[in-house]
């Protein structure tokens, strides 16, 4: 089943188990459904609840916080992660901060999905990963959808917490198939499943057993795809043998899982499409360098976007973003 | 990056210790809210003077040094928080802004809780962690990024609209607010939804150290019936002239479907937060005239209002010597 | 979808190798534009677009590819391209569950070894470490592997590495040159082992050897196989354990005054050597191979028959030349270039570069009936 599908099976499914879910967005409503068509179909089925609104993010973003707060579930849609700029005030400033500025007297259990990231030639405002500014907002929990990670699953263990998320959903997954585990595989390599209390999972992936393993590879969403594919052909190929590590929570991170690849491997990648420089990559190589201080063989390697604008052009775009040769790149530099 | 050992993850947040909040009984002091049974005269000048008395007493309290941090007081503007919350009903919500005191302790009348938030302590009404702006009550909040309430009331209205309730959602602005783009998104959406939410505007005709003239373009009024809200205006400082107004429009706002604006043109006594107050001497001096404690004290007996102060005085020293005591 | 096939009449070769890739993977390309060059065991050539259009890889660079299967795949435009992409990925979901998945160089290692994959019955991917440790298991240790020849006094005792034809020229010339005798030949793959070369035992694998001389059994090695890479890498695993190489010259070459040789060189027939040429270690040089005057010829490289250079050329390390080269006076070969047979050389070739030919064939077509007189009596 195709990603963009099985989204909006998710929504679907939460839109049933609980009254509370409201949908609110630009464009949501049929025969539309929502930018990417991710909600087609909902507004139809669950009349009322599936809201389109006019281009006001940060009123969408508000009124979801006003919604959570007396007890209502929102999701709401942005329909590019570019626009989240014009959320940040409501998301910082209210929505992350109401529960604990109020010293839980309240919740604020507010969803923002957004399709971010580039690939497709969109140009500088519709292309980028803005989540890297999100990430350390306090009591702010950000998710980053990958084809390995079933979203009804993930949108339900959302839903059984009370804080507020922000749903990273990379356009170029849409039209791809999910790729989950079954039978502890995922193709013909191992998948191991690591669900953290709160109920999100990490997966790891590795051609061969572990400890055959010279490396991990930690990414995320679409980033996180190109990795899976290059390890996977870089192994028949060359026997070229790393592990793939792929969460759902982002930010903070479950450490555990990545611990216990590294632990072994003793070499990190991380990888992300969002440009370089305080980025996410720079959060794990500091956390992970120091945790394992004078173990691990080499320093810990990023990858990320070149820090400038996304360029319209595909040819120009291809050589600042995340690519799947950068992504091979990266991989070969690890694993020398 | 390392171990936060006094950061709290979400859920770990709870209300102050039982035990604590067992000992802080009777919040709501009659001397304060209101005697059942007075005249409603009487009524309202003594919910005005209280906030009146609280709010001086804080910045003495300040000027003590016996409290930090920052605090913005509504002296001159407690007409507008007694009118229009009289009118309002317990399943009402109410969420104001940074100057929001009044507002809360004619909602509530928790002075002890809001006087040991502003302290800091634990007792307080947020646990010392929201102070004199970011307040939590039931049927109250309070935030202190202008504009940015106005959206979280707007979704408080959704609710109570998906709920079926015949609620209000009230938030309270000021004239410096309408600079900010949240509050014309959420006016249009809500009207479009015909969300009931009231907003009320305090225009004291000054942000801060800029005056209206030099904030605002075109009229405060138009603003709201560009997107099609009944407007409600009035320029006073007479708490019964106010209810009035507040009473027809709140009335309105129950049965009109969609949002309903208040415009109250108003002023105020204090400094926008502390000794930052370079208006023009004259122009405060003379609005000392229509102190809206006066206008309506004067209504009263000269017996009657000095009892009330008394009690008024009397009750709020309590409060003081209890919220220092923790 | 329009497939690309190598456009190669050369039937001997079942697989080529892609040497490289000229036009990026998903790039747009002319019809005629060389996208790709292939070489054969017979010369290196390109590969045309067939015609224009949005071209996905079906290989990768340096590996084997079928010569009946498409390399590559031309789209109309890029959303033809990217449905396929996908649809390939699905493909290769279901293919998965079929046959034993191994890495390419355990596939290559497999054949080499004479390993069954599928007896492997490994649970994740099958590496080389895991075929070479199969391999081992393989060999029952009921064979009776044969001891080494005893060697003719006052004759260094030779052990060849490989046991296919290479073994065959080499125990020639040593017969011939009566410079040494072959003892005894050992191959990695074990289904040689306990068979002869030309009356001399293929008595085990690298390991055996590394036994054999630890116990005083042969006093040096000749590497007599042709892969540069295999040379190379077989040079440095007997220097590791303390093996010297020693040097098989035909008798009918001609050494020229002034002429060094290094070790461990195989010299086939009626080589010639120039006034004070230089060669170095290991190299494997055919018949008829002419290296003129004042040449330099590095270390571990292997050539065809009939190769010549003029004066004054310097030749790098692990060269491969084809057969039929002829290079030009001055010129400098880099390290790692490969030459395609048949080329003539006038200019230097920097290090890791190919020289090729392109293939030219000859045609039959009627002739013109109008052209007159046959145009070649006119003057």
């Amino acid at each position: 089943m195709i990603a963009a599908r099985a989204m909006g099976d998710a929504l679907r499914a939460a839109l049933n188990e609980d009254d509370r879910v409201i949908l609110l967005g630009e464009d949501l409503i049929d025969p539309y459904g929502g930018a990417f068509k991710v909600t087609r179909g909902l507004s139809t089925d669950f009349p009322g609840r599936v809201r389109s609104t006019p281009i006001s993010e940060g009123a969408i973003a508000g009124l979801s916080a006003g919604l959570a707060l007396s007890g209502y579930r929102p999701i709401a849609e942005i329909m590019f992660g570019d626009f989240l700029t014009l959320c940040f005030d409501q998301i910082v400033n209210h929505i992350a901060k109401y529960e604990a500025m109020y010293n839980g007297k309240v919740t604020c259990p507010v969803i923002i999905r957004t399709p971010s990231g580039g690939g497709r030639g969109y140009g500088p405002t519709h292309s980028q990963s803005l989540e890297k500014h999100f990430f350390g907002v306090p009591h702010l929990r950000v998710v980053g959808s990958s084809l390995v990670h079933e979203p009804t699953a993930v949108l339900r263990a959302l839903l059984a917490q009370n804080s507020p998320v922000l749903l990273i959903e990379h356009k170029l997954l849409y039209p791809l198939h999910l790729l989950l585990p079954v039978g502890g595989r995922i193709e013909s390599d191992i998948a191991e499943v690591h669900v953290s209390a709160d109920g999100l999972p990490t997966v790891s992936i590795r051609a061969v057993p572990r400890e055959d393993c010279s490396f991990t590879v930690l990414a995320y969403g679409y980033q996180a795809e190109l990795a899976r594919r290059a390890l996977s052909r870089l192994a028949v190929v060359e026997e070229i043998f790393g592990e793939l590590v792929v969460p759902s929570q982002i930010s903070p991170l479950d450490w555990e899982p990545i611990d216990a690849s590294v632990n072994v491997t003793r070499s990190l990648l991380v990888i992300e499409e969002g440009v370089d420089g305080f980025a996410w990559g720079s959060e794990v190589a500091a956390r992970i360098s120091s945790h394992f201080f004078g173990k691990l063989r080499r320093p810990v390697v990023t990858a990320a976007s070149d820090p400038t604008v996304i360029p319209s052009s595909k040819m120009l775009e291809a050589e600042m973003l995340m690519t799947f040769e950068r992504v091979e790149q990266a991989i070969r530099q690890v694993a020398a | 990056m390392g171990v936060h050992t006094h950061v709290r993850e979400l859920g770990q947040y709870v209300e102050a210790d039982t035990t604590i909040a067992a000992a802080i009984v009777d919040r709501r002091d009659a001397r304060l809210v209101g005697v059942p049974g007075e005249p409603q005269a009487e009524r309202l000048y003594r919910r005005m003077r209280f906030i009146r008395r609280f709010e001086e007493s804080l910045l003495e309290l300040f000027e003590r040094g016996l409290l930090n941090g920052t605090t913005h007081a509504c002296i001159g503007q407690e007409a507008n928080a007694i009118a229009i919350v009289e009118h309002l009903a317990d399943d009402d919500h109410v969420f104001s802004n940074h100057r929001c005191h009044g507002h809360f302790l004619a909602r509530t009348g928790d002075a002890l809780g809001l006087m040991a938030e502003i302290m800091g302590k634990p007792e307080g009404v947020c646990g010392g962690i929201g102070g004199s702006q970011h307040l939590c009550a039931p049927g109250f909040m309070s935030n202190g990024v202008q504009g940015g309430i106005v959206p979280s009331a707007a979704g408080i209205a959704l609710a109570k609209q998906l709920d079926a309730s015949a609620s209000l959602s009230v938030v309270f602005i000021g004239d410096g607010t309408l600079g900010e783009g949240a509050t014309y998104e959420t006016l249009n959406l809500a009207s479009l939804w015909r969300l009931p939410l009231v907003v009320v505007l305090e225009d004291n005709g000054w942000a801060q150290s800029t005056p209206s003239s030099a904030n605002l373009a075109g009229s405060m009024r138009d603003r709201f019936a560009a997107f099609g809200l009944p407007v409600f205006e009035i320029d006073s400082t007479d708490v019964e002239e106010i209810a009035a107004v507040a009473e027809r429009a709140l009335a309105q706002a129950r049965t009109h479907d969609g949002p309903v604006a208040i415009v109250i043109h108003t002023y105020r006594l204090c400094h926008h937060s502390k000794n930052d107050d370079n208006r023009p001497a004259d122009e405060v001096a003379a609005r000392w005239e229509l102190d809206p404690i006066e206008i309506h004290g004067r209504r009263l007996g000269v017996s009657a209002r000095a009892a009330i102060d008394a009690e008024v005085e009397s009750a709020l020293q309590d409060v003081i010597d209890r919220a220092l005591a923790l | 979808m329009k497939p690309v096939l190598v456009p190669t009449t050369d039937v001997n070769s079942e697989t080529g190798l892609l040497l490289a890739w000229h036009a990026k993977d998903r790039s747009e390309v002319q019809e005629g534009e060389t996208i790709a060059e292939i070489e054969t065991s017979k010369t290196i050539f390109d590969v045309p677009a067939p015609e224009s259009g949005f071209l996905l890889h079906a290989a990768r660079e340096g590996t084997e590819v079928r010569l009946t299967e498409p390399v590559a795949r031309l789209f109309a435009n890029v959303d033809a391209l990217e449905a396929y992409v996908e649809e390939d990925q699905h493909r290769r979901v279901e293919a998965a569950g079929l046959g034993p998945r191994a890495t390419e160089p355990a596939r290559r290692r497999a054949e080499e070894l004479g390993v069954d994959l599928a007896s492997i019955g490994a649970e994740s991917l099958i590496t080389v470490g895991m075929v070479e440790a199969a391999a081992a298991v393989a060999t029952p240790a009921t064979i009776e592997l044969p001891d080494p020849l005893p060697g003719v006094a006052a004759l260094p005792r030779i052990a060849l590495i490989g046991a296919a034809f290479g073994a065959t020229q080499v125990i020639d010339i040593l017969q011939a040159a009566g410079s040494g005798t072959a003892v005894a030949i050992v191959d990695d793959d074990a289904s040689r082992w306990a068979g002869e070369v030309m009356g001399v035992p293929v008595v085990g694998g690298f390991q055996r050897l590394v036994t054999l001389f630890g116990a005083g059994a042969f006093d040096a090695a000749i590497i007599a196989i042709g892969s540069v890479p295999a040379r190379v890498r077989l040079r440095e695993a007997l220097a590791a354990n303390g093996i010297p190489l020693a040097s098989a010259i035909d008798p009918t070459a001609r050494i020229a005054a002034g002429v060094v040789f290094g070790t461990g060189n195989i010299v086939c027939a009626f080589c010639h050597f120039g006034v004070d040429t230089v060669v170095g270690d290991n190299n494997f040089l055919s018949a008829y191979n002419s290296y003129d005057h004042h040449n330099r010829l590095g270390s571990d490289i292997a050539t065809g028959p009939a190769c010549t250079t003029s004066g004054l050329v310097v030749l790098g390390d692990r060269i491969r030349l084809g057969t039929g080269i002829h290079i030009e006076p001055h010129v400098e070969i880099g390290d790692d270039v490969q030459v395609a047979s048949g080329s003539v050389i006038v200019a230097s070739v920097p290090a890791g570069q190919a020289v090729k030919r392109r293939l030219v064939t000859t045609v039959v077509v009627p002739r013109r009936l109008d052209a007159g007189p046959d145009q070649h009596d006119r003057r």
